[in-house]
């Protein structure tokens, strides 16, 4: 998808979230910086504790103050800073401008309101229909998530639908106003395989009606590779490497892409020893390193790696009008060509970058 | 596998929970399987298909409502001697999917891995606590870990501690039930290669319940699909994940996201349209019938048998196999 020519729908720069705890500070997210650009898809990967979902929870307002606070950075959307909007405005823009689905589907529905209700709620709120003209609207959005026989379930309760279905009924209630940017944080994880399927299809068929783009947050890289246009590889509050979806595969440039590439089974590729582990654990965001925060589990760091942080670095990926960088070292000037052709022989499955 | 030794043998295994007012679920329906000695064979299905039942049933945490189980050609259906159920727990041990409330939190790590040990007289008192060290070494913790509580460790440790637990009574059979699911995916690779060297080093023998294809693919040996509590194919996992038969297996396969966006793109999608059915009184037919794209008339009226395929251990339970 062609991404430089066109204006981003939402423009995050230089975002940090902090949390005070009786602990200490935690850093979650650490200046991050990325761009959404209308109708695509965009892939936030990485595991458990490194900003992901927070991230976007700061920028729908969901973030409790205190102990959580939004330290710095800018988000604009439509000509503004949505991380500076009053309640009210906040109100206003949430749901309408841009939404969000969750892991959990049971919940995060209200479970004493009938499903119709929950989704004309939002169509009252932000079209101000009648809430008969509501209740006709949500039927209609029941339909086109394909929820069979929607005309009898619209009043029904959320304990009465399976997990795939209120995943359906999320979708419906985040698509009421046809919003420009719909955030997805791991739609699928609580899901069976051959549902998961289902609801990426879905997905997918809605995102082409409704010419909207999608952050999709998830750690399976799986489902990153069946729907996503670009990725951002994030680790220890930071993204680290972003591009194409086939660069991010075919040619990792930051060594933990490239770790969390060999860390996971591909059937493709069969054999416990193409099952390659990344040792160690994530570093303590109370006190993050100083240098990159890869560098203690990295197999390839050197003695930059620790004392100062990796400035981002360009690449030119396979289509040359999408953004490509990777922080790391590894591709600094000054490093050595034998650790960079070590590295791009190790962990390139087609021709290296570097 | 044809020569080698049967570890645990099921025979027509099943499992019926009374629900009261007539209702009955069928957990687990006529379940026939060998686990060999040695291999690690993959269990998998969607949630709710009973591969955790079979597990515990296995293990005899639940008690069979009908059929037979024998260990190492010894059957232990039904209520055992107390003699017996001593034995037989210490060499069938079971590793759980969620390290955070499967061990207890009051308890001390050298308490957590000695507790079977101590209950099966394994260890004198004097060597216990040097035994204890070597078993958190070999499973990549530290001795310095000894006297530390469950909430002091991460997942990915809370799991290796589940392990040397399962693994300090020196059991022949393991039950892993989804070991690595509750895990991030870079700690569940540390995992994985754990379980493999303890198996090769201890010579185990694994069943592997798990809803990741994927990784069932390239860690197993042999694999069972079940389906609402039938095992509908089984084989080796090239010949099961690689030419899958039976619909359903067809249906998970084909949904089974790849890391490969080119080969993602690449691929024809067979999607199955609706969800899995209740497991409450279930009526004759394949249960498959009402979600398979190639349902026949018979099969909603006539329970597939289960067919050998051309000599070989591959089994399928569909009606398609007799065209």
């Amino acid at each position: 998808m062609e991404t430089t020519n066109m204006k981003p729908v939402l423009s995050v720069k230089d975002l940090a979230v902090e949390f005070k705890t009786y602990g200490g500070v935690v850093q979650a997210v650490r200046g991050l910086s990325f761009d959404v650009f209308p109708k695509e898809t965009l892939a936030i990967v990485g595991e458990s504790g490194c900003g992901k979902s927070v991230t976007f929870q700061a920028l729908m307002g969901l973030i409790p103050c205190p102990p959580g606070r939004i330290s710095q950075g800018t988000a604009i959307m439509g000509g503004r800073d949505i991380l500076k909007l009053r309640r009210k405005e906040l109100e206003a823009f949430r749901g309408l401008e841009m939404s969000m689905i969750f892991q959990d589907p049971l919940t995060s529905l209200n479970p004493t309101m009938k499903l119709g209700k929950q989704i004309a709620e939002v169509i009252v709120k932000h079209r101000g229909m009648t809430e008969q003209a509501a209740l006709a609207e949500a039927l209609d959005l029941m339909k086109l998530v394909q929820i069979p026989e929607a005309s009898s379930r619209i009043n029904q309760y959320p304990h009465e639908f399976s997990g795939g279905m209120r995943q359906r009924v999320m979708i419906a209630i985040a698509l009421a106003c046809r919003p420009k940017v719909l955030i997805a944080d791991e739609p699928t994880t609580a899901l069976d395989v051959t549902i998961q399927g289902q609801i990426l299809e879905l997905l997918k068929k809605l995102q082409r009606e409704i010419d909207m783009a999608v952050v999709l947050i998830t750690h399976d890289l799986g489902v990153v590779a069946s729907v996503a246009d670009r990725v951002a590889v994030m680790y220890a509050g930071q993204i680290v490497e972003t591009g194409g979806v086939d660069d991010i595969f075919a040619r990792p440039a930051h060594p933990y892409t490239a770790g969390l590439k060999s860390a996971i089974p591909n059937p493709l590729n069969p054999g416990i020893k193409s099952l390659v582990a990344i040792p160690g654990t994530p570093p303590d965001l109370f006190s993050p390193p100083v240098g990159c925060g890869f560098a203690a589990r990295c197999p390839y760091a050197m003695n930059v790696c620790d004392g100062f942080p990796p400035p981002i670095q360009d690449l030119e990926g396979e289509n040359k009008s999408q953004e490509r960088y990777s922080r790391c070292w590894l591709h600094h000037q000054a490093t050595p060509q034998v650790v960079k052709r070590m590295f791009s022989k190790e962990n390139s499955s087609m021709e290296g970058h570097v | 596998m044809s020569n080698a030794q049967v570890n645990m043998s099921v025979r027509g295994l099943t499992k019926v929970f009374e629900l009261g007012r007539g209702k009955s679920l069928t957990a687990l329906n006529n379940i026939n399987l060998d686990i060999m000695q040695g291999e690690i064979l993959g269990l998998v299905g969607e949630s709710g298909c009973g591969k955790s039942t079979l597990g515990k049933t296995l293990i005899k945490l639940h008690t069979e409502s009908s059929g037979t189980i024998a260990f190492n050609g010894e059957d232990i259906s039904g209520v055992m001697s107390s003699a017996k159920r001593k034995s037989f727990s210490r060499q069938v041990q079971m590793i759980f999917q969620d390290p955070y409330s499967c061990l207890n939190p009051r308890m001390t790590v050298e308490d957590i891995i000695a507790e079977g040990p101590d209950a099966h007289d394994m260890w004198k008192k004097e060597e216990r606590r040097e035994k204890v060290i070597q078993w958190l070494e070999r499973v990549g913790l530290h001795a310095s870990h000894i006297s530390r509580y469950p909430h002091e460790f991460s997942g990915g440790q809370r799991q290796r501690i589940g392990i040397a637990r399962a693994l300090a009574l020196e059991p022949k059979l393991v039950i892993c039930d989804e070991p690595i699911s509750a895990l991030d995916v870079s700690v569940q690779a540390q995992v994985i290669t754990l379980l493999k060297q303890l198996q090769v080093e201890c010579g185990l023998t694994y069943l592997f319940i798990a809803h990741d294809l994927s990784m069932v693919r390239v860690i197993c040996d042999r694999m069972a699909v079940m389906y609402l509590g039938s095992i509908v194919e089984l084989g080796t996992v090239e010949q099961v994940y690689d030419q899958p038969i039976h619909p359903y297996t067809q249906a998970l396969v084909s949904a089974n996201p790849l890391p490969d966006p080119v080969a993602e793109r690449a691929r024809a999608r067979q999607m199955i349209r609706g969800e899995i059915n209740s497991p409450i009184n279930v009526k004759p037919g394949c249960l498959f019938a009402s979600r398979c794209p190639h349902v026949m008339e018979k099969c909603r009226t006539v329970t597939p048998v289960t067919r050998e395929l051309g000599g070989s251990d591959r089994r399928v339970a569909c009606h398609l196999m007799e065209h």
